[in-house]
């Protein structure tokens, strides 16, 4: 099942432009989500898949992990926030890992979906939003 | 030619994991002897999803005896969702570490 080498460049190259897509429709067409669209990929380290950073070896959601290793309330929120505990940061902190995992886990699974299907292999398929946040 | 050992995981903190490696055995958290360790099949765990990363820093990889599974099998938590997970209970861990285990190593994540 775990057969992602088996996805070609092509179409792996089309989910990611239709996932920025995706997400600047959602946000806006700012400078700083432009931006950040050129700096990341769908890809796969080894037999995972997920959103890296563009030409490295690091997905974003290990990043996103290590920040919970900030433990303390970082200054720059407290600003914000003067009132939130440290416990209400690390919740913050916590969920944000699990929901980048959650919609990894989501674009693998409607990657896999797209590998078993009988008509993938010569087209590329227009992407179905609700197919990739379904059944998770 | 299927191999003579079976091999199985477990994330844990830099305490825990070094104390596996030295002691080569899965020892009970301290406080904590009642409850289960758990291990896993190779892959079925993402570590991230379980919580600060810096109390799973660490993968604990166990070499065990071929026909561990068929012995762990009784303690499979969820096999119909989430097969391949196995809670050991802790009156069952010394027999895991003195029948079953054969070596366990550690390497820090990110750097394995």
């Amino acid at each position: 099942m775990n057969n992602l080498a088996n996805i070609p460049e092509s179409y792996l190259r089309n989910l990611d432009s239709q996932i920025k897509q995706i997400l600047v429709s959602f946000g806006s067409e700012t400078e700083d989500n432009v931006e950040c669209m050129n700096h990341f990929e769908l890809g796969y380290l080894g037999t995972d898949f997920g959103i890296k950073i563009k030409n490295k070896k690091i997905f974003i959601s290990d990043i996103i992990n290590a920040l919970e290793d900030m433990e303390e309330l970082p200054q720059e929120v407290k600003e914000y926030y003067p009132n939130m505990t440290d416990q209400e940061w690390q919740t913050s902190t916590r969920l944000s890992t699990l929901i980048f995992c959650w919609f990894e886990a989501s674009l693998k699974k409607y990657y896999l979906k797209q590998l078993e299907s009988a008509n993938y292999k010569n087209k590329e398929k227009p992407i179905n939003n609700r197919l990739i946040f379904s059944n998770t | 030619m299927s191999a003579s050992y079976e091999t199985y995981e477990r994330y844990g903190c830099e305490e825990e994991a070094k104390d596996c490696d030295q002691k080569q055995k899965l020892s009970p958290k301290p406080d904590h002897e009642t409850q289960p360790k758990w291990i896993a099949e190779i892959g079925l765990v993402d570590p991230r999803r379980l919580g600060k990363p810096k109390r799973y820093r660490y993968r604990i990889a166990i070499v065990a005896k071929k026909g561990t599974r068929e012995w762990l099998k009784q303690f499979e938590a969820k096999p119909e969702n989430e097969p391949g997970r196995y809670a050991i209970p802790a009156n069952e861990l010394p027999k895991f570490n003195n029948e079953y285990v054969i070596s366990i190593s550690i390497a820090k994540r990110g750097t394995d």
